[in-house]
């Protein structure tokens, strides 16, 4: 089973929470949201790219077009296989994360 | 208006990396994040943020594509930085000269560009000759 990365899975959340308004800059906004850091547009469309590619989104053409620039907005969505990914993703971290014993430390006052 | 689209659909080096798709998502980003920056900072800083912005964007795209998921492309890299560093005296002859040379054929294509480019739009270019008189 080849993971995902770290980036990518929360790209593919991003995408998942946004449902049919999921397009560059609010996927963008979403992780910034999500992660409380500005990313990079780089760091970000460069493994979109990449899911893209690998066919865990699909991309769709709007009718109409967006505010900028005139021309039509592209929104993406998760493909089955994309939202199988995401559930293995779930289902390992959760595993991971089973029988963790406490982590904050109690003595500390955390 | 939809020719314009697809003018600029195809437009520039974001199209040889990425499909029409992703490049126009790429550019809508970039175009409203070069809107916001020019309402809050200014046009000038607005236009070198946004170049800074695409060639980053433009870099981390190619970088992505070559790691493309094999190890073995890193590991070669890590070599090559390894023995950059052992080698360093060797490593800065060679890369100098190759900046040098890089450098020189840059300009020798400038020259030849800038020659070229007088007269152009002549029918009979070839024909055109250029007298240089010198003081005698």
């Amino acid at each position: 089973m080849n993971y995902l990365t770290r980036i990518e899975e929360i790209l593919l959340l991003a995408v998942w929470k946004l449902r049919d308004n999921a397009y560059g800059i609010s996927i963008r906004k979403q992780v910034e949201k999500d992660t409380g850091v500005d990313w990079l547009s780089g760091a970000i469309y460069a493994p979109l790219n990449r899911l893209k590619k690998t066919g865990y989104i699909a991309a769709r053409t709007a009718k109409e077009s967006g505010e900028l620039g005139g021309r039509p907005r592209v929104y993406y969505t998760l493909t089955p296989r994309g939202r199988e990914e995401l559930c293995a993703v779930q289902e390992m971290t959760r595993g991971l994360w089973a029988g963790v014993p406490y982590l904050r430390n109690k003595t500390g006052g955390g | 208006m939809s020719d314009r689209r697809d003018v600029f659909a195809r437009k520039g080096l974001l199209s040889l990396l990425v499909d029409s798709e992703m490049a126009s998502t790429i550019r809508e980003d970039l175009e409203y994040q070069r809107s916001t920056d020019r309402k809050e900072k200014g046009p000038l800083i607005a236009a070198l943020r946004h170049a800074v912005r695409l060639a980053a964007t433009i870099g981390s795209l190619i970088v992505y594509a070559f790691i493309g998921g094999c190890i073995m492309i890193g590991n070669s890299m890590r070599m090559a930085r390894r023995n950059l560093a052992k080698h360093k005296g060797y490593s800065f002859i060679n890369i100098a000269g190759l900046a040098l040379g890089m450098a020189a054929c840059l300009f020798l294509v400038l020259w030849v560009q800038d020659e070229l480019s007088f007269d152009a739009f002549h029918k009979n270019v070839a024909d055109i000759f250029r007298v240089d008189v010198g003081w005698v």
